[in-house]
């Protein structure tokens, strides 16, 4: 059904708009990775049409940027909020991937619960099994992974608060840091998605939470609970490259790339 | 008083000063260094934050100004624990891009830097911090400091202050001691400053002046109390001595505000300050007016005395002279026939004879050898009696009054000497006065001390019948009053007077125990006082010459 949409748009798209369009974007670096393999992949479905990324504004700042008109797109972790519906964004979501907690080196762990990450995040669960000590790379009090955490229940939103409250953090501003960050720290624990992982290749290890590895098919099962759902966002009226990337997202080949980069793609994408 | 209100001004005004220096100087030292540090930190925190923002802006140029979360982030990483800041990241239009923000209380202090891409400016990193905090630690800081102050200011002020009152105390004691010394002394103590102001002067000094100390400070002391008359010698001595460093001993008159002259014998020294500069000349000095007085009355009465036996030798051998061509000269007219033109020759002999007997009484009576008949008597009657006689004396341009008392003065006189002395002073008195005036003869009763006594010439204290006859004439200057009761001293012109008046007036009170004395200035008439002792009732008639006296007993007969 989604493909066919997409492909019926795809193919009923303006002989005007097919004069080829390049299409500013940026946004969350979650979705940032896979949409490098979608551009080029567009770019040849799409004739014409450009699809020029850059670099990561995060996703509260992409949708600043499209609200005021300096990107055509926005990659954005998380739904709009009221002050951004009314801005005249328009938003899609078009994929969801597993939200991870990954781990550094030396951790000698592969899972935990909620409970340990709520022990973690209040800082009563000091050392791994292997005697490292737990080191939390924390996001930033707005970031999208932090309202994430936070919205797991509300022990843990305390447990974040008291992070958040604790001195001498680690703190990561974006996703891409944080990756960075827990590779290279013994010990260290931070969120991160699978798409990310995958994507950048990040020398980390995403761990089972409550004894559920977070895989796609465990996502769309249900089984794996923790989920960051990706959205594609404009200005309303989208423009018809807009529109023709928003189809071509549908597409079986954009499908098969957000599965491949560990994305869950969700149909049809249409405007929320 | 003054003084000391001055004082204790002064030194609360210099603890009140070094309080509130010990209270607003370390908070504000605090404050001040603590300001610096302040901003020293913030303009060190802009920095090392535009350093984390240029590497955003660099990486991502064209939309770094949307990179809000990263950038909040960054701004947010400061002490917990710190003052309160705002940090904000502006663009070029001013707009907010991120910022991190504490509630922040004024006052705070500013510091921006610019954020740069490639050379360029594309917005400005803006920090902002409370100095809330500082401004609480130095109002406790001086919270702290106000209690340690007032109790130095207590001390600063209290302790100078006592000693200062001690040394006052000390001060005032001793200057109490010695004005003390110097008001027991009997002698009057000036002490003159550089101009020759008067800055100190004992009571002595004060009583002599006859004013208050008061009325004396400040005064120049030359031109305000010594007599004109030896202004220019005192003025000239007293500079002299100020540059060296002798004691001056010199005399001169000081005028009391009466006019009353007092005669001062001073010992003057000069005074120098520590630094040797010349501080002004201290005095002492003795009233020697009564010693100077009575040297001149003694002076007087012995040159009186000379020219009295000179004059008593001269008219006892020219009496015997004069009584042989007396004697001669009747014998001759009794001889003559009537009728003979030599009897008017012999007429005129015995007349001239008969003045130069008047002129030889005249002289005895000054040397108080002529024989007086002395009797009790009314001087206030004897002078109402001559009253018409004065008149007649004065010319028609003269005015004469007569003040007499009601009372009755008895003394023991020879009338017709008394006339005789008072026809002379109303005769003078005329004639001091060319073109008319005023006589005044008055007649009082005065007591006199043995001071008032000595003053003028009187030998016991006692009560005195005192004739006065005051005229408005040309007056008489102080050297002619000390030969005035001179025989044949006169002062009209030749002819005019023989000068044996006043001398006879001298002779006449001398041999009725009185005095006679003479007060005037030029140009402004003058008064002949002279003063009988009176005899109280039931008194004694004393005989008027004085027992002993060697002139008293040679009886002179004419």
């Amino acid at each position: 059904m989604f493909a066919a949409a997409s492909t019926a748009g795809f193919l009923l798209a303006s002989p005007e708009a097919r004069a080829g369009d390049v299409l500013r974007a940026s946004g969350t670096g979650t979705a940032l990775g896979t949409m490098h393999r979608l551009a080029a992949a567009f770019e040849k479905a799409s004739p014409g049409d450009r699809l020029e990324l850059l670099p990561s504004l995060g996703s509260s700042g992409a949708l600043r940027a499209v609200a005021k008109g300096a990107i055509d797109l926005a990659f954005a972790g998380r739904a709009l909020g009221p002050s951004e519906q009314a801005l005249g964004i328009v938003a899609v979501a078009y994929a969801r991937t597993p939200f991870v907690f990954v781990s550094g080196p030396n951790t000698g762990v592969s899972g935990i619960t909620a409970e340990d990450a709520a022990r973690i995040y209040r800082g009563k669960l000091v050392r791994w099994p292997t005697g490292e000590r737990v080191r939390l790379v924390l996001r930033p009090r707005t970031d999208v992974d932090t309202m994430l955490i936070r919205g797991i229940s509300a022990e843990m939103a305390e447990a974040v608060d008291v992070s958040l409250a604790r001195e001498g953090m680690l703190m990561a501003a974006t996703n891409q840091d944080a990756d960075e960050i827990v590779a290279r720290t013994p010990g260290a624990i931070g969120p991160s998605s699978l798409t990310q992982v995958l994507v950048e290749g990040s020398k980390v290890v995403p761990l089972a939470w409550e004894g559920v590895q977070p895989t796609l098919p465990n996502l769309a099962s249900g089984a794996y609970r923790l989920v960051k759902t990706l959205h594609a966002a404009f200005r309303a009226p989208p423009r018809p490259a807009i529109r023709r990337f928003l189809d071509f997202l549908g597409s079986p080949e954009a499908r098969a790339i957000l599965e491949d980069a560990g994305n869950l793609p969700l149909a049809p994408p249409a405007p929320e | 008083m003054p003084a000391d209100r001055k004082v204790v001004r002064l030194v609360s005004l210099s603890a009140a000063i070094l309080t509130a220096a010990a209270v607003v100087l370390p908070p504000a030292i605090y404050f001040s260094l603590s300001y610096q540090r302040e901003a020293g930190s913030v303009e060190a925190e802009a920095e090392l934050n535009s350093q984390l923002i240029t590497r955003i802006v660099s990486s991502n140029p064209g939309l770094w100004q949307f990179e809000q979360v990263r950038l909040s982030e960054y701004l947010s990483r400061r002490p917990r624990r710190g003052n309160a800041e705002l940090r904000r990241v502006l663009d070029l239009d001013g707009n907010v891009v991120a910022e991190s923000a504490d509630p922040l209380p004024s006052p705070w202090i500013t510091r921006s830097v610019s954020l740069h891409d490639a050379g360029a400016k594309v917005g400005t990193l803006e920090i902002s911090r409370s100095l809330r905090g500082l401004l609480v630690h130095s109002g406790i800081l001086v919270l702290v400091l106000l209690p340690v102050s007032f109790l130095a200011f207590q001390i600063l002020r209290t302790v100078p202050l006592r000693a200062i009152r001690r040394s006052q105390r000390a001060l005032r004691r001793e200057r109490d001691a010695a004005q003390k010394y110097l008001d027991v002394a009997g002698v009057a103590v000036v002490l003159l400053d550089p101009q020759g102001r008067v800055s100190r002067v004992n009571r002595k000094g004060a009583e002599i002046l006859a004013r208050a100390e008061g009325e004396v400070l400040g005064k120049d002391w030359v031109e305000t109390f010594v007599e004109a008359g030896d202004r220019p010698r005192v003025a000239r001595e007293l500079a002299a001595l100020s540059h060296t460093e002798r004691v001056l001993a010199h005399e001169y008159a000081v005028v009391r505000p009466s006019g009353e002259r007092r005669i001062l014998s001073w010992f003057a020294t000069p005074l120098s300050d520590r630094g040797g500069a010349a501080a002004g000349l201290l005095g002492s000095g003795v009233d020697v007016t009564v010693e100077r007085r009575l040297e001149h009355q003694l002076r007087h009465a012995q040159k009186m005395e000379a020219v009295g036996e000179l004059a008593s030798g001269i008219a006892h051998g020219f009496n015997n002279v004069l009584s042989t061509i007396k004697g001669y000269a009747a014998l001759l007219r009794k001889e003559l026939p009537a009728g003979n033109p030599h009897l008017a020759d012999v007429d005129e002999i015995l007349s001239a004879s008969e003045r130069a007997a008047a002129l030889t009484r005249s002289l005895l009576t000054f040397s108080r050898q002529e024989v007086v008949v002395p009797a009790p008597a009314d001087l206030v009657a004897l002078v109402r009696k001559m009253e018409r006689l004065l008149q007649s004396l004065a010319r028609e341009d003269v005015e004469l009054r007569t003040s007499l008392p009601a009372e009755p003065l008895r003394v023991m006189v020879d009338a017709l000497q008394i006339e005789q002395v008072l026809m002379n002073l109303v005769t003078n008195a005329r004639d001091a006065m060319p073109r008319g005036g005023r006589i005044e003869v008055a007649v009082s009763r005065r007591l006199l001390d043995a001071e008032g006594a000595r003053q003028v010439g009187l030998d016991a204290p006692g009560s005195y019948a005192r004739v006065s006859v005051t005229d408005t004439g040309v007056g008489i200057d102080r050297a002619r009053q000390a030969r005035i009761f001179e025989p044949f001293f006169t002062t009209k012109e030749t002819g005019r007077g023989n000068g044996l008046g006043l001398a006879i007036a001298y002779g006449v009170m001398k041999q009725h125990h009185g005095a006679i004395h003479v007060e005037s200035e030029p140009g402004r008439g003058a008064t002949f006082t002279f003063l009988l002792p009176i005899l109280e009732k039931g008194e004694e008639p004393v005989p008027p010459q004085r027992e002993g006296d060697p002139l008293a007993r040679e009886r002179v007969t004419t």
